[in-house]
């Protein structure tokens, strides 16, 4: 490759990430024996039998670090002492620990040392977080099977099969199943911590969007970006996310996306399994027991109780109820449309399985309607790469990225001065296909000819599905004024529950990917790239409306010989309802693990 | 530790051998955030004090910030919106999707008036995109849902949209030239000649020293600026800065010398020769030129737009930097409120329509000056429309143009200014990053303008207008105003006719060349149309003292900017009880200023023009300053009177004037002193007010003061110590002294005789002052006075010589 005339003189320069940089470990696996994991970086050798899912690893071996409070960040102190636990962290997240690159899997940051740190690791690690490691994604974000990266593809081995992890936070998701890790953090743009969890079999979740800071988050699409969590139990989460650390309820003014502290308290107080008031006031002692961790007690027992105004889900959380209370009278919504031909049979029957399971445990199970769902995948496709390429701007060589010298190529293709594009050589060789497939994409979306036709109607959809989510939900969005709906819009399907109209309901349940975990090969071979975008179909509308999301494990049957494997449920709960979200998820996966629906079939 | 940041123009064998200027990316921002680190923050009291808010009506000093929480805090409890934390949702949702909407704002814009005006004066200074965070995720982009429902086509372009991905996967190897729209401005730089470079580092942006000295010394924490405590910023006006303009600077088309000098002959002759005056060179008989105008102008901030970091001149370069500002990855954008403070100043000078609600876009293009590839402005909803500006034959317009031209400002907008960049030999371009995200204000006139004098006039006016309102920085000169400009022409008589294809015209930096640059263009398209051509759209440059402007980039090499709203910025709400505060605290503006000098203070039009002008509206300043002074050692003197007003006036522009050559060496300050302090200068127009010396006496003093041979306080003392006292004569001395200068003149004499008989009917007075100026020579200039010496001199002549001629007759 040539550098031509003209171009700037990089500031870092381009670390080779050969093997030499990886680090052999043999993984600790699952409970469940199904996987085997090698993992180090790997980028020359074949990728069948590398699976690299750490980018990097600090040498030392991880010890807590608790951060000085800095005065900004957080306006509560957190509670002391810590309980310890281990976090990788997704590549795309700024990290100073141990002076790990922040690399977004690409190689135009392969030797980015981050000067500062995400909010959301000071964060944790001042709730007891050791780093383990940075984690293998697709580049910067973009990608459903975490195989689109500078370092290798991500993999997990089923059956002596290699199957993809999902993306792109697929690193941190193999990390917390193989134990690797107790909290991985990811980044969920349109799916991105919900898919590879349904795929690895681990719980993904998905807060509001706003409530987690993503300062410090390499942003792909900055409108849908959120910081997720994965952990192999929804208790885990719970507690960090609406336990007493309360990380809701922090405020971030560097984030400009992030909810001040008074919109917190004014959301938080039109929901349930908020503590009283604010982190403004020192938060109560830590439980003793991680047992103890808050539970709301019936939900429909809360209905009552919620005309009185007085109380919330804390405080009555010092006994837990059993899953069956905590579950009765919860209404859940099966969105209709969700029901597409390309779901594999297997996860419709588990997911209705699932459903008549949860009926049954005194669970109302409501069919809704999200009639804009089908053009939600579409929308995103236009909006996250118009926002990417936007945001990809930034790496032209100039600071981020290298200006290599390289006389072999064809200079005229390059050479600014022969009236070729100045970055372009630069560019064309730092990002990835599919990154640059997503720029072009979004490029051209907003390029002056196709804004109208694109971005534009692309937003109009993504306020239709928000819309169709504010219809459905018993709750009211608190950031937009209430609409009046029309009954005629609705599909004939929909029944009605009275003359007002149908049914609201509390969650939406529904399957978090269409397919199992396809075999990596499958993944590799796929006829076009944007097949792989097809897996983001029930994830995506969550996303474009802002909205809390959880991926659980749920057990199926799969194939003939209807073998025990691992997908994704999913739980979608209206603005801020994340605490409420929580609490019904771990109930819910309770009740899938004392009773796995496969073997109920 | 470095602050350079290189960046090389370089060829390919450069690359191989230089290493010097490039930088391990981790030390170089660990040098920003050292920087950063050290900048204090933003002071809330600061702000409080710009606004200038009464303190009765704040309670007590309080941030912004800590306001509208306490507020939002009472209203969140009663669980209802906080209008300032959450005005309507409705209103700003549509209002942010009305950017591609036409109709239905009307709705929408009552609704923010509501909201704008139930906010008490105080919570208006919380009119910070907090409200935006809100609403951030779903809404922001989000449109209005009764015209989707009945929408009937969104489902189809999804699947033009992915083919068309893969279509254009195949043909990726040249990576997309014409998708990503480079900026034309690329192709430029690498064309840049070494001429061209070396004329570029001579014109002084950095010291060349200076910037090596920087790169050796060690780092050293910096300590706060003092000029940030300030309530003002006046920089820059005593040390011009030379910044580079923020777009490319012109570079030298590729043509072949011959070519040029050909051309160059050839536009000689045509314009026949001699060159016209621009005053008599107006217009074109049959031809109607129109022009609108884009005015680039530097806010007087403490702050950069979206940073905490301080707006600097001439401070070490990248020592203002944050991360947001050298875009490193993960970074945010945080808005600084108080920015909102000159730009509405400025907006509400030229009587513009305040927004309540605004939002920032991102124009995207690459090069290096600009470290995101993109620079966020106001594309779609700028913060103020619909001004105008009501331009005086006092202003310069053209004569055609009459007494008065009232000009439209179609929109005003915020937006980031880009890296200052340096050439240094050898290729080498540095890039000084303090300048990065500083914020600019963008006016955009209509097309209204129809004489190139009036368009000189009218960047003229609007550089007074916003120095007035302390909006700006500095003048055109000092960098801190540029201006593009869009001609075209049509011919005369058709008034149905459509506007002729317009051309534009970047980076004129001076009032003369918009004037010169737009003459050349309008002469340029007529040529080309009488000879039956086309008149392209393009841009077009335009260099001091050149003949035509020349072409830069045609159509087809325009750059799709890719507008998109910034998903990371909520919109700007901008309170109408500040509007209304600022309106009410905006002080006189210049055209009530001039009238006031004219009629109050007895100046002529053009020296009040003039006043107001020079050193960047610093100059009346310092005529106040020696004015207030003035009456204060006058005392009673000069009350109900203006003789000693236009002296000040005539002594602060004239005098001081001839002092030096170049007016910098009078190191005028924005408070309005300068070399000759403002106290010794009243001191001495006293005396000379009370006629205790003479103008020649006051002149030599005036050069002593200049000299800091004689401090201010002590210009009396001078005077006395040196002697200089005017002792007039006394009338029987000048009387005698008369008597001398008039012995053997008869011949003259007789003319007043004449005069007196009525056999001419002008009095003689090139005679009378003949005699004056025979007397003066002949007795002590020091102690005379021209005045009474020719008083005297005519009243011997009336009473003792004449009468003695006629008597003799």
């Amino acid at each position: 490759m040539s550098a031509s005339a003209g171009l700037l003189r990089a500031q870092c320069s381009v670390r080779r990430c050969g093997s030499g940089n990886g680090i052999g470990r043999v993984a600790v696996s699952s409970s469940q024996q199904r996987r085997l994991l090698n993992h180090f970086i790997s980028r020359d050798s074949d990728l069948l039998t590398n699976f690299g899912f750490f980018v990097n690893q600090p040498t030392a071996p991880p010890t807590p670090e608790i951060p000085p409070h800095d005065g900004v960040s957080e306006p509560s102190p957190a509670p002391a002492p810590p309980k310890r636990f281990t976090l990788a962290v997704k590549d795309n997240i700024a990290t100073t620990t141990a002076s790990l690159p922040t690399t977004c899997g690409s190689a135009f940051l392969a030797a980015h040392r981050s000067p500062f740190e995400a909010t959301i690791v000071t964060q944790l690690r001042r709730r007891g977080a050791a780093l383990v490691g940075k984690m293998n994604l697709d580049e910067f974000g973009m990608g459903s099977h975490s195989v689109n990266s500078a370092f290798g593809a991500v993999a997990q081995e089923i059956s002596q099969q290699k199957r993809s992890a999902g993306g792109s936070s697929g690193g941190s998701a193999v990390a917390v199943a193989t134990g690797e890790a107790d909290v991985a953090l990811g980044t969920d743009t349109g799916g991105s911590v919900r898919l590879p969890a349904a795929y690895t079999g681990t719980v993904g979740y998905k807060p509001s969007y706003g409530m987690l800071s993503r300062h410090g988050v390499v942003p792909y699409a900055n409108s849908l970006d959120t910081v997720g969590l994965l952990a192999r139990s929804v208790r885990a989460v719970a507690e960090l996310v609406v336990g007493p650390g309360a990380l809701w309820a922090e405020h971030d003014p560097r984030d400009p996306t992030s909810l001040s502290v008074a919109a917190r308290a004014r959301c938080a107080s039109l929901r349930e399994g908020y503590q009283d008031g604010l982190p403004l006031s020192a938060p109560p002692a830590r439980e003793e027991s991680s047992q103890s961790q808050p539970q709301s007690p019936s939900l429909g027992e809360r209905y009552t109780q919620r005309h009185d105004g007085s109380s919330t889900l804390l405080a009555q959380s010092h006994e837990r109820k059993s899953p069956e209370a905590m579950l009765k009278g919860v209404r859940f919504g099966i969105p209709l449309e969700y029901n597409i031909e390309e779901l594999d049979p297997c996860i419709r029957v588990a997911w209705a399985a699932a459903a008549e399971r949860l009926q049954a445990l005194g669970a109302r199970i409501v069919p809704v309607s999200l009639p804009s769902t089908r053009h939600a995948l579409s929308a995103y496709y236009v909006i996250a790469p118009a926002e990417a390429s936007s945001n990809l701007a930034k790496y032209d060589g100039v600071r981020y990225g290298s200006v290599r010298e390289d006389t072999d190529q064809d200079s005229k293709t390059t050479d600014a001065a022969d009236g070729g594009v100045l970055y372009a050589a630069t560019r064309g060789r730092g990002f990835g296909d599919e990154v640059k497939r997503r720029i072009l994409l979004g490029s051209y979306t907003l390029s002056s000819e196709a804004m109208d036709n694109y971005f534009l109607q692309a937003q109009k959809v993504r306020r239709l599905v928000r819309r169709d989510f504010d219809r459905v939900f018993a709750l009211e969005n608190p950031l937009h004024e209430r609409e009046a709906f029309s009954l005629s819009d609705l599909p004939d399907t929909v029944a009605m529950e009275n003359k007002f109209g149908p049914t609201e309901v509390d969650f939406l349940l529904c399957p978090t990917a269409p397919t199992l975990a396809p075999l990596l090969e499958d993944v590799l071979a796929e006829r076009t790239p944007v097949d792989a975008y097809m897996n983001d179909v029930f994830t995506v509308p969550a996303s474009l409306a802002g909205l809390p999301a959880i991926s659980i494990p749920m057990t199926v049957a799969a194939g003939e010989e209807a073998v025990a494997e691992v997908a994704g449920l999913q739980l979608i709960g209206q603005f801020w309802d994340d605490a409420r979200l929580l609490a019904v998820a771990d109930a819910v996966s309770e009740i899938l693990k004392a009773a796995p629906t496969a073997e109920g079939r | 530790m470095n602050r350079c940041v290189g960046t090389r123009l370089v060829s390919r064998r450069q690359l191989v051998s230089s290493s010097r200027i490039k930088l391990p990316q981790a030390r170089k921002t660990a040098g920003i955030t050292v920087g950063a680190h050290h900048l204090p923050r933003i002071n809330a009291t600061l702000v409080v004090s710009w606004l200038q808010v009464p303190q009765a009506t704040l309670g007590r000093r309080e941030s912004t910030t800590s306001l509208s929480r306490r507020r939002a805090c009472s209203h969140g409890g009663s669980g209802r919106f906080c209008h300032f934390l959450a005005p309507p949702k409705k209103a700003w949702t549509d209002a942010a999707a009305d950017w591609y909407h036409d109709g239905g704002s009307e709705k929408n814009e009552l609704e923010v008036e509501k909201i704008a005006r139930s906010s008490p004066l105080p919570e208006c200074l919380a009119l910070l995109p907090c409200v935006a965070q809100l609403h951030r995720n779903v809404s922001l982009w989000t449109a209005e849902v009764s015209r989707i429902c009945t929408s009937s086509d969104p489902p189809r372009f999804a699947v033009n949209n992915l083919a068309r991905s893969e279509e254009l996967d195949t043909k990726f190897d040249d990576f997309a030239p014409s998708t990503l729209a480079p900026s034309p401005n690329l192709l430029r730089m690498a064309r840049i000649s070494t001429g061209e470079l070396r004329r570029y580092l001579l014109s002084g942006q950095i010291g060349r020293q200076g910037c090596q000295r920087v790169l050796r010394a060690p780092l050293v924490p910096r300590s706060a600026p003092a000029a940030l405590g300030q309530t003002r910023r006046f920089l820059n006006t005593t040390s011009p800065s030379t910044t580079t303009p923020s777009t490319a600077p012109p570079a030298t088309p590729h043509e072949p010398l011959r070519k040029q000098l050909k051309e160059q002959a050839k536009a000689l002759k045509a314009s026949g020769k001699k060159k016209k005056k621009n005053s008599d060179n107006q217009t074109v008989p049959g031809w109607e030129l129109t022009v609108g105008i884009e005015i680039h102008a530097q806010l007087n901030t403490a702050r950069k737009l979206f940073s905490p970091a301080a707006t600097s001149f001439n401070d070490p370069p990248n020592s203002h930097v944050t991360l947001f500002d050298v875009a490193m990855p993960g970074s945010q954008p945080v808005f600084q409120p108080a920015t909102l403070v000159p730009a509405v100043r400025a907006a509400l000078a030229l009587n513009c329509t305040v927004q309540p609600v605004s939002h920032f876009d991102r124009k995207h293009y690459f090069h290096w000056d600009q470290p995101a590839g993109y620079q966020i402005t106001q594309y779609y909803e700028p913060f103020a429309r619909d001004g105008r500006i009501v331009l005086n034959a006092r202003d310069g317009i053209a004569a055609e143009d009459g007494d008065r031209v009232e000009v439209g400002i179609q929109q005003v907008q915020l937006e980031q200014d880009t890296a200052k960049t340096t050439a240094q030999p050898g290729d080498v371009q540095w890039l000084d990053f303090n300048r990065v995200g500083v914020p600019l204000i963008e006016i955009i006139t209509r097309p209204q303008m129809h004489h190139p004098a009036t368009a000189a006039a009218l960047v003229r006016k609007i550089q007074m207008l916003l120095t007035s309102v302390d909006a700006c920085v500095s003048g055109m000169e000092a960098g801190g105003l540029r201006a593009d400009v869009n001609v075209s022409v049509r011919r005369t008589g058709d008034p149905a006719q459509a506007l002729g294809t317009r051309t534009e015209i970047k980076n004129l930096s001076s009032f003369k060349a918009v004037e010169d640059a737009i003459i050349a263009e309008r002469d340029r398209q007529i040529a080309l149309l009488e000879a039956g051509g086309v008149v392209l759209g393009e841009t077009r440059g335009w260099s001091l003292g050149s003949t035509e402007t020349r072409r830069l980039r045609g159509k087809e090499g325009e750059v799709d900017y890719r507008y998109m709203p910034d998903p990371d910025l909520g919109p700007v709400v901008i309170g109408a009880p500040l509007v209304k505060h600022l309106a009410e605290s905006l002080g006189m503006l210049p055209d009530a200023e001039i009238d006031q000098l004219m009629e109050q203070h007895g100046l002529s039009s053009k020296d009040a023009l003039s006043l107001m002008l020079l050193d960047s509206g610093a100059r009346v300043q310092y005529y106040y300053n020696v004015l207030d002074e003035l009456d204060r050692l006058l005392g009673s003197c000069s009350t109900g009177e203006t003789g000693h007003a236009l002296l000040a006036a005539n002594w602060c522009l004239h005098e001081l004037g001839k002092l030096t050559d170049v007016p910098s060496d009078l190191r005028m300050t924005a408070d309005g002193e300068c070399s000759v302090p403002s106290a010794g200068l009243a001191a001495i127009l006293s005396h000379l007010y009370k006629r205790e010396i003479t103008a020649k006496v006051a002149k030599d003093l005036l050069w002593a003061v200049f000299r800091t041979e004689i401090s201010p306080s002590g210009v009396t003392r001078a005077i006395e110590s040196e002697g200089l006292w005017f002792k007039e004569l006394r009338d029987d001395e000048y009387a005698a002294l008369a008597d001398s200068v008039v012995e053997g003149e008869d011949k003259v004499l007789k003319e007043f005789a004449r005069f007196k008989e009525g056999k001419s009917r002008a009095y003689p007075h090139g005679k009378l002052m003949f005699l004056v100026g025979k007397m003066m020579r002949a007795g002590p200039e020091e102690r005379m006075d021209p005045a009474s010496a020719e008083r005297v001199m005519k009243a011997r002549l009336d009473e003792v010589y004449v009468q003695g001629l006629e008597a003799a007759q």
